[in-house]
């Protein structure tokens, strides 16, 4: 699957790795996000290739649908960084990108108290 | 000293502040998302633990049952990053005061710090420019203060003025805010809280929530925004010298006052110019002095800004076309995972015994692999009936190799032919994976008996299709002993995987031993990296 932006000056081709790393670095920044998940098992390396594991993506009709699978740290509203999450995602991709997100899925797979 | 009263007076007379003024944060709200709401979270995420205070103001508590009153209400109450930061920071100064009465000026300073700690802690990447360095920079500035004094209300200062400097600092730390001409909303709304906490310090008594918040323009900064595009108009043409010695440095001194980007290239008897300017035709008049003009082209790069901006573009998103086949297996160990790889699969599910990946994850599997025909290997029995779910889900083809095992899925890789049709596939597949069998060496996780041998927990067991056939405590013996059981007239090649717990000579020892008792058979080993199974033999 790739991104295909036609624009009045020709085409842009946005693979899927460039959506699915981009969405990862985003998230990273996102406050409340110590780490992501991959099949249960917690990923805390700061190394991009490693996180986007966490970061699932498919087409809902010419539309982006994000399954974004996160470590959050204890002690925060879950619900509202999930909240905020979804926002900057949406926003950062919609804007970076242009590509059109149809809905980002918040799952929290654990929390950790980060020292 | 502090006590629960006074921090819980500084909290609600700060969270008045924040309520007086989120009409301002709201306004300076640019980043991450510019929606305008950092002050409405902050002055929500806020009232809970005005409300909280207010209760406790009726009978006097220790401060650090206050501190952890207000933390818990906040968080609770936490909306938006910055709210959620918000409710960090007070976290952080509860977990300081904990379990104290009251506090000393020392003790407060170190809130400070605890409270930036607590507030970095909950995030990988922290953006810089925001609430969280202004936090960070004047826990700093307190730490840095407190070494000299003693006052709790000089300490409180300190806070506000540092963490002023460095919220004036932020534009510059973040691109966005300078665009835009502000500073950071959610490092203003912190600055706030703390102003409020000192006014109740310095004068004694709570700071009173207004009727009507009025818009305070005071913290927008001299920055020019919209910085890409400084000058209207991109100049170009070509000049004609009239003469070989005009002097083309006095024309580029000239325009080189009036634009950016120029470039004016001197060659021999034409000269080419591009800049850009807001005054092209005093460009034009200039050159008009060295010689007659050629192919000028004048563009209004705003409008082409705005057109870009304006002008949506379509966006499709297409798929790759398909594969003819496609091959998806279940593994369980980063050896077995390199042996599929080499065999040709193109995805490989992380899974086994104690870890079986639902259907969804193989439905996903199967989009990802994106071929006509897809051959599902499960591997395992408990993962059959969830591949045979992600079957009927999937749009695609998709075959099941009811492998049992991994060494069974090996075996049936082996037998894949990319030239052959996929019935043909299906049907040598299946073939050579019923000529395998195999068993696996592993522990008991308690006291059993099973087909007659008595088996105590933390033995090792060698079970095959039948069930456990032997236990025992030394691993090589107990994996002969099912080698032996699996070996029949028709065996021809015994193929040992060895798993994460086992060293390679020992699995070469014991494929020695194999070979001594059975001359006529090949041993063959390999590094299988499966979790829980010590080994896993195949036969065939």
């Amino acid at each position: 699957m790739a991104v295909k932006i036609n624009t009045n000056r020709g085409q842009v081709i946005i693979t899927n790795k460039v959506i699915v790393k981009t969405i990862a670095n985003v998230c990273t920044s996102c406050y409340g996000v110590v780490g992501f998940s991959n099949n249960g098992r917690t990923i805390k390396k700061e190394n991009i290739a490693q996180l986007s594991k966490g970061v699932k993506i498919r087409a809902n009709q010419s539309k982006l649908v994000i399954d974004l699978h996160i470590v959050a740290a204890y002690g925060v509203n879950i619900q509202s960084i999930s909240e905020s999450i979804c926002r900057n995602v949406k926003y950062e991709i919609q804007h970076m990108m242009g590509i059109e997100v149809d809905k980002v899925i918040v799952h929290i797979d654990n929390m950790v108290e980060k020292e | 000293m502090l006590t629960g009263l006074q921090y819980a007076k500084m909290i609600i007379s700060g969270a008045n502040n924040l309520i007086n003024q989120k009409e301002l944060l709201n306004e300076m709200n640019v980043f991450p998302v510019p929606d305008g709401d950092t002050g409405k979270n902050m002055s929500m995420s806020i009232s809970g633990a005005k409300k909280v205070a207010e209760d406790i103001l009726d009978g006097q508590t220790d401060i650090g049952n206050v501190a952890d009153k207000v933390a818990m209400a906040t968080l609770r109450g936490a909306r938006g990053n910055s709210g959620v930061i918000l409710s960090q920071l007070l976290r952080g100064f509860a977990k300081e005061m904990k379990g104290k009465k009251s506090i000393d000026a020392k003790t407060f300073a170190k809130c400070f710090s605890i409270a930036s700690q607590t507030a970095y802690s909950a995030v990988m990447k922290p953006t810089e420019g925001t609430i969280l360095t202004v936090a960070r920079q004047s826990s700093e500035a307190v730490a840095e203060f407190a070494k000299t004094s003693d006052d709790i209300l000089e300490i409180m200062k300190k806070a506000v003025k540092s963490a002023n400097i460095s919220l004036s600092h932020t534009p510059d730390l973040l691109p966005k805010l300078k665009a835009a001409g502000v500073v950071d909303a959610g490092g203003k709304g912190w600055v706030v809280l703390l102003e409020g906490m000192l006014f109740f310090l310095e004068k004694g008594e709570i700071l009173p929530l207004e009727e009507s918040t009025t818009l305070a323009d005071t913290s927008k900064l001299e920055t020019t925004a919209n910085e890409e595009i400084t000058f209207t108009y991109c100049t170009e043409f070509l000049i004609d010298k009239s003469s070989p010695d005009v002097n083309v440095d006095i024309f580029k001194n000239t325009i080189s006052k009036i634009g950016d980007c120029m470039v004016v290239i001197d060659d021999f008897d034409i000269v080419k110019v591009h800049i850009h300017t807001d005054n092209p035709g005093v460009v034009i008049q200039n050159a008009l002095k060295i010689g007659s003009l050629n192919d000028i082209k004048i563009d209004n790069m705003r409008y082409q800004h705005n057109e870009k901006i304006i002008k949506k573009p379509e966006v499709e998103i297409t798929k790759e076309p398909k594969k003819e086949y496609g091959i998806i297996s279940v593994s369980a160990g980063e050896g077995y995972s390199s042996i599929m790889k080499e065999l040709g699969v193109n995805h490989i599910i992380e899974g086994g015994q104690t870890m079986n990946p639902s259907a969804g994850d193989i439905l996903e599997a199967i989009e990802k692999v994106n071929a006509k025909v897809i051959y599902l290997l499960p591997n395992n029995k408990n993962i059959i009936l969830a591949a045979e779910a992600a079957r009927d889900m999937a749009e695609d083809k998709v075959v099941i190799i009811g492998t049992s095992s991994v060494p069974q899925g090996i075996s049936a890789l082996l037998a894949f032919n990319n030239n052959s049709s996929w019935e043909e596939n299906e049907k040598s597949m299946k073939e050579a994976f019923g000529l395998v069998s195999d068993g696996s060496v592993t522990y008991a996780v308690r006291d059993s008996e099973n087909n007659g041998v008595v088996i105590k927990k933390d033995d090792v067991i060698a079970l095959n299709k039948s069930g456990v056939i032997a236990s025992g405590k030394d691993i090589n013996e107990i994996a002969f002993e099912l080698c032996k059981s699996l070996i029949n007239e028709d065996a021809g090649l015994v193929t040992i995987y060895y798993g994460q717990d086992i060293k390679e000579e020992d699995a070469e020892n014991l494929a020695e031993k194999v070979e001594a008792e059975f001359s006529d058979l090949d041993v063959s080993v390999q590094f299988g990296g499966q979790p829980i199974y010590y080994y896993n033999i195949a036969v065939e």
